[in-house]
């Protein structure tokens, strides 16, 4: 199967600059929430949403089906996502909360999503890929599959042991409430 | 409450806010995308008449069989592909001369993380009562061979750092517990390339898990050193990053 982000740039069919923008612009938010879960660096997290922005412009021409738009430029968001984290070690990875947020949030709530955050941090690529789109982002099975390009079995599947991971001692099911 | 308002939480305390952000990045391609270079695939017209076609392909099927059994040869008898050099062994990747300087109180510690072939990346931290460890993957471009050693030193005080649990080597040089099990501490990582375990990605790319371990006192300031083979020669990167002390 061919996928659009195979095409060649030049089979694009010109799509004009007010319907790119109005494409575009309902897909930031999204991504941005996407590529944060991801790499937990709200600069870091822009630029991604930004450099998948240009992957769009020159591929948008090639959706026949614009109702794939949204997975499809949220996969693109994903890979510039793992190909940041690539990109450097950090000493100190930034998780959890600002200090100049803690003293202003309840101490306890505060840790616990701390320490969610770093549970997150340390799954592997697709997992945490499949964590922040499914319970995140609230996105369906069927279309996280579509993001991840997997069927929603696997996709599922990918879920339940990635549940696994962050809460051991909680009911699978109880967990994808 | 659920994972899912969990999830919720954590995440909405440390997203900053977002207004103008959509119009922004849209505008940012609008005027830049167009003028980025395009990558373009390789691809070239073929005309040649069919004999000819089947000869060459012939030649090359020919030239693949004695490269790759040459490969695989290296591969089983520990050869780098380039010109029958024996690849070093792990004492003497380990005696190849340490290339930073130890930093004075007065300079200041630059990032300088790693760019390729070989590039690296955190995914976890704990802490212990003998010191600080984080986790992360090392991923090694095609080309590499045999084994590449890591090592890492604080570059103030000139302290060797340790490595624990996956592909950690050499002698033990201590132990700790780190969340509640035991852990022999190394002085480097050892990635055995040639492992068969090791199974590389579509683009050649393979990757190695590591935790490195800085003990109390440290200067927040680490210096790395990776020293291998790289397309048949002797490969070394260093690297740079700071952090807070601890």
């Amino acid at each position: 199967m061919q996928r659009v982000a195979d095409l060649e740039p030049s089979k694009a069919a010109p799509v004009s600059e007010t319907t790119f923008a109005d494409l575009l612009r309902p897909l930031i938010d999204p991504g941005f929430r996407l590529a944060l879960a991801m790499l937990h660096d709200a600069q870091a997290a822009e630029d991604a949403v930004q450099e998948a922005s240009f992957v769009a412009w020159r591929k948008v021409g090639l959706m026949h089906d614009r109702g794939r738009l949204r997975p499809w430029f949220l996969g693109v968001v994903a890979n510039k996502c793992r190909n940041a984290r690539r990109s450097k070690w950090v000493a100190k990875v930034h998780l959890g909360v600002p200090e100049e947020l803690a003293a202003v949030s309840n101490e306890e709530r505060t840790l616990r999503g701390a320490d969610l955050t770093r549970a997150i941090a340390g799954l592997r690529h697709d997992d945490r890929l499949v964590v922040a789109l499914y319970f995140y982002l609230d996105m369906p099975l069927e279309d996280v599959a579509a993001v991840i390009r997997s069927s929603t079995g696997a996709t599922r599947a990918r879920l339940y042991r990635a549940v696994a991971k962050l809460r051991p001692g909680v009911a699978i099911e109880e967990a994808l409430r | 409450m659920s994972l899912r308002t969990d999830i919720h939480t954590a995440y909405d305390v440390i997203t900053p806010d977002t207004g103008g952000m959509a119009e922004r990045v849209v505008e940012t391609a609008r005027r830049q995308a167009p003028a980025l270079p395009r990558r373009r695939k390789f691809m070239f017209g073929m005309r040649a008449p069919l004999p000819l076609v089947a000869a060459l392909l012939a030649v090359a099927i020919v030239a693949a069989v004695l490269v790759g059994g040459r490969l695989w040869l290296n591969t089983t008898q520990g050869i780098s592909p380039a010109g029958g050099l024996t690849l070093p062994t792990l004492a003497e990747l380990e005696a190849r001369p340490w290339q930073h300087q130890l930093l004075a109180p007065s300079e200041t510690c630059a990032d300088a993380p790693f760019s390729g072939p070989v590039w690296a990346f955190p995914d976890s931290e704990t802490v212990s009562k003998w010191g600080a460890y984080s986790g992360g993957h090392f991923v090694l471009a095609r080309g590499f061979s045999g084994s590449l050693i890591v090592r890492s030193r604080d570059a103030r005080s000139g302290k060797n750092f340790i490595f624990v649990n996956e592909n950690a080597g050499g002698p033990i040089v201590g132990t700790d517990t780190v969340d509640g099990l035991p852990v022999d501490q190394h002085p480097k990582a050892v990635f055995n390339v040639a492992d068969p375990a090791i199974k590389a990605d579509s683009t050649g790319q393979k990757t190695f898990r590591m935790t490195i371990g800085a003990g109390h006192p440290f200067s927040g300031c680490f210096q790395w050193q990776v020293d291998g083979t790289y397309n048949g020669k002797p490969f070394d990167q260093d690297s740079y990053f700071s952090g807070p002390p601890g």
